[in-house]
């Protein structure tokens, strides 16, 4: 654990103080009545903290807790704003962190929603009852209210991050700005759903709604468990080839280059996963090589072992062809060995595609770093040598910036 | 007789079902019962086709909550409408569920069946006996009125799944454990809890309410599909870097993937639940990962080994298992991988373990795999035909082979057109 410095002890500090200061104000509104309801919402509200999807390929996640805290909010007025505030103090998962993040969770979810109530009482907002559940009044103050959630959380924990990281506030607000705001656009009716399901049909609504979401946790959850395992078994593969080969670790690097390099080209998610896939397969088709043959391709390949070499890539490519997810990285494979000024063309493919450059110069990269014992700096300069003519003049700009930042 | 290609029986299918929808919405017009909240809930139930899920053979669709809804809250002639609607949605969204004849066929006569089923008990027998119920209010007789008739509906749709399937040449017995099957269960329990809910939330809140109701569902369901689809492409996957591995030695070319067939069988025969046989699938398509570490030149090697050249190719079971130690999820198949060239009296290798304490996947994995190498050519031998393999196998018993596994196996290669089904991977 890294020491935080001042600065940003000073805010955690501050919020978690401000937290503090926003339950003791709430604090008239408690009914005591209602405590029963109070501590079911709690409960749910801690179980969607735990159950939390993480959604695949979207770096994002998705819980109820919002919509169940949204909804408590609208149903049991302020005083509402203690159960995310408790609920998010606890520890959701284990191992334990630091005591000051749970903290610092609670509160900045108790002032969040604290900004919420706020917003909502005061534009009219009322408290749903069994009496007059007028859903049409309800929803410009909740659609108001759940607005200013999305600004006061997303700036709380934002400001955070940027002190954490040292990096622009404004970068990270609106990194996950995006995501954030069209998971609101359903959070607002949804929770509006909640309260009126509540209210009609008590706990058991509630459950039975609830019921489907928590179920799609377990099952997203296996979902990513394969595709771990996918990826796992591919790359547990290729590093004993690589080991055959003589270059533990290599497929490993190139991966790691490629990956880094497809998402600072702004290629999206998904692809830049096929780029890293299409690097750790990229000489999947050459299993059958004796190892005689293999090292003197990999040392010094003749005019001959160059066909040997093609032969191999093709190969490879078509294996990943009958893959189904991969499919798009049979011509990263294929023409990854082709350079990019067209002089040299084995294969009459044009033009070639952005992952096969890619792969072309983060392999020449580590091949050159191998042979010149680590040394990053020399290597670079030789992989800049051959810009504009073996390589992608953009892509090896590209690298150059990743191999920087790998090195910090 | 030529089975019917998909166009055809779409063709017929649909000009039944455009008659019936006309009819049905006739009816519903002259009675008065078409409006906009039943055209909004029938639109649902036309676009949840979308989350369909094929699950082990049987077709799971959230459609039948929509339709049950719908035939609680209008009736019994709007929820057939909005069954008839959600029929339409298969045959729009069958291209992009990919869904082949026996599953369009199995989607249609169940959807149908099931429907009619639910009607006719509700009318009759079930709500007859609960007399009047309130269905804008939560209760006991609410609650189990809708409960019955929901369990009607999936209890038809999958017995005729069932009978189809069967009927069309699919395992019997497998069709009827998958019902057991936690997954399945799961997805039926969340379903018909939904579906009861709907009722109610469309008398408090309307349309737009049931609407938001099946917000969770689809979650769920394409949850569900998620899974189910990354299984398969993780299969595949396996398939394909295996068969680069077997493409070092022609002699092995499809080894594997034959294997893999045969083991099943076995296992299912043994009574192993879904999740077993699944790592044991994946068990026996990597059982010569190994292989990868030995130098192509041995395995092409024509006459005989060095006693090195033996130690290298022995090595490979062990081998196999250690590549695959950081795949975390697969860590229960790894001694299953390393003892597949134990021999039941304790002298194969690497360890020289004794049948029983070599693991009984590991045992089958090695009959399964001495099979197919027996009735395949080799370099130094002609294929076996499946009668002299089986015999070869019988005679080795309790020295190399578990005698119960061969056993089972010599009941499977007497299933008729055993050599074909098998290389095609068709169930036995």
């Amino acid at each position: 654990m890294t020491e935080l410095s001042l600065r940003l002890r000073i805010y955690l500090v501050a919020i978690i103080g401000l937290g503090i200061a926003a339950l003791a104000l709430v604090i008239p509104f408690f009914e005591l009545s209602r405590l029963s309801d109070y501590l079911a919402f709690f409960l749910i509200s801690y179980v969607a903290n735990v159950l939390t999807v993480s959604l695949p390929n979207l770096n994002a996640s998705l819980s109820v807790a919002s919509h169940i805290n949204l909804a408590a909010l609208l149903l049991f007025g302020p005083f509402a704003i203690a159960i995310p505030g408790c609920a998010g103090t606890l520890p959701d998962r284990l191992p334990f962190r630091k005591l000051y993040t749970h903290l610092f969770n609670g509160a900045q979810l108790a002032v969040s929603y604290g900004v919420a109530a706020l917003v909502y009482y005061s534009v009219g907002g009322q408290v749903f009852t069994i009496a007059s559940p007028n859903l049409g009044a309800s929803i410009g103050p909740a659609a108001l209210a759940g607005l200013a959630l999305f600004l006061a959380n997303g700036a709380l924990l934002a400001a955070a991050i940027a002190l954490d990281e040292k990096i622009s506030f404004i970068r990270v607000f609106f990194q996950g700005a995006r995501w954030e705001l069209s998971n609101l656009l359903i959070t607002i009716p949804f929770a509006l759903f909640i309260a009126y399901i509540y209210v009609g049909l008590g706990y058991w609504g509630l459950l039975i709604l609830l019921l489907p979401f928590f179920a799609s946790r377990f099952i997203f959850q296996t979902y990513i468990e394969i595709k771990n395992t996918y990826t796992e078994t591919v790359k547990a593969l290729m590093n004993t080839v690589d080991r055959k080969f003589g270059q533990p670790g290599r497929s490993q690097r190139i991966f790691e280059y490629a990956t880094a390099v497809a998402h600072r080209l702004g290629l999206s998610d998904e692809e830049a996963d096929i780029v890293g896939y299409a690097a750790y397969l990229r000489h999947i088709g050459f299993l059958g090589l004796e190892n005689r043959q293999l090292h003197r391709t990999v040392e010094r390949p003749s005019l001959r072992d160059r066909e040997v070499i093609q032969d191999g890539l093709l190969a490879g490519a078509k294996v990943v062809e009958t893959m189904d997810f991969l499919r798009r990285a049979a011509p990263y494979i294929r023409l990854h060995h082709e350079s990019w000024d067209g002089t040299d063309r084995i294969l009459p493919e044009k033009p070639i595609p952005m992952g096969a450059r890619i792969i072309a110069a983060c392999e020449f990269m580590e091949e050159q770093k191998y042979r010149l014992n680590g040394n990053r700096q020399a290597a670079l300069a030789l992989v800049q040598a051959r810009s504009g003519g073996d390589l992608d003049p953009q892509v090896v700009r590209v690298l150059a910036v990743v191999v920087k930042d790998l090195e910090r | 007789m030529k089975p019917p290609t998909l166009e055809r029986l779409s063709v017929w299918f649909l000009i039944g079902l455009i008659l019936l929808f006309l009819y049905l919405l006739i009816q519903c017009i002259l009675k008065g019962l078409f409006t906009l909240d039943l055209f909004l809930v029938a639109m649902a139930a036309l676009l949840l086709r979308f989350f369909d899920v094929s699950f082990l053979g049987h077709l799971i669709s959230p459609c039948g909550g929509v339709i049950l809804a719908a035939f609680f809250i209008f009736g019994p002639l709007p929820g057939l409408l909005a069954m008839v609607f959600s029929l339409f949605g298969l045959f729009l969204f069958r291209k992009t569920l990919k869904f082949s004849p026996p599953d369009l066929t199995d989607a249609l006569v169940q959807t149908l069946g099931a429907s009619g089923a639910a009607v006719l008990v509700h009318q009759y027998v079930i709500g007859p006996a609960l007399g009047p119920v309130d269905l804008s209010t939560y209760s006991l007789t609410l609650f189990l009125s809708l409960a019955g008739t929901i369990a009607v509906y999936y209890l038809t749709a999958a017995l005729l799944t069932i009978l189809i399937r069967a009927s069309s040449g699919g395992d019997l017995k497998r069709l009827v454990g998958t019902l057991a099957h936690p997954l399945y269960l799961a997805v039926f329990c969340v379903l018909g809890l939904s579906t009861i809910l709907l009722v109610p939330v469309y008398f408090q809140l309307g349309v737009a309410g049931l609407l938001l109701g099946l917000l969770p569902l689809c979650v769920f369901f394409y949850a569900v599909r998620l899974y189910l689809r990354m299984r398969d492409v993780y299969r595949q996957a396996l398939r394909a870097l295996v068969g680069s591995i077997e493409a070092m030695d022609p002699y092995t070319h499809g080894h594997s993937d034959r294997v893999a067939g045969l083991c099943i069988e076995i296992g299912r025969r043994l009574g192993f639940g879904e999740n077993r046989l699944r790592l044991l699938e994946y068990a026996s398509y990597l059982h010569d990962m190994g292989k990868v570490t030995i130098d192509p030149a041995i395995l092409h090697k024509k006459g005989s080994l060095t006693e090195l050249e033996w130690t290298v190719i022995r090595s490979h079971p062990s081998e196999g298992a250690e590549i695959l130690k950081p795949v975390g999820f697969l860590h229960k198949i790894l001694p299953w991988i390393a003892h597949h060239h134990e021999k039941a009296d304790g002298t194969g290798y690497p360890e020289a373990l004794p049948l029983e304490r070599t693991p009984l996947e590991a045992r089958i994995i090695s009959a399964a795999d001495a099979f197919d190498a027996m009735v395949s050519d080799r370099p130094y031998r002609a294929a076996l035909s499946i009668k002299e393999t089986v015999r070869e196998m019988q005679r080795n018993q309790n020295t190399q082979f578990d005698a119960r596994i061969v056993g089972i196996i010599s009941q499977l290669v007497e299933s008729p057109d055993f050599f074909r089904r098998w290389r095609e991977r068709l169930p036995l």
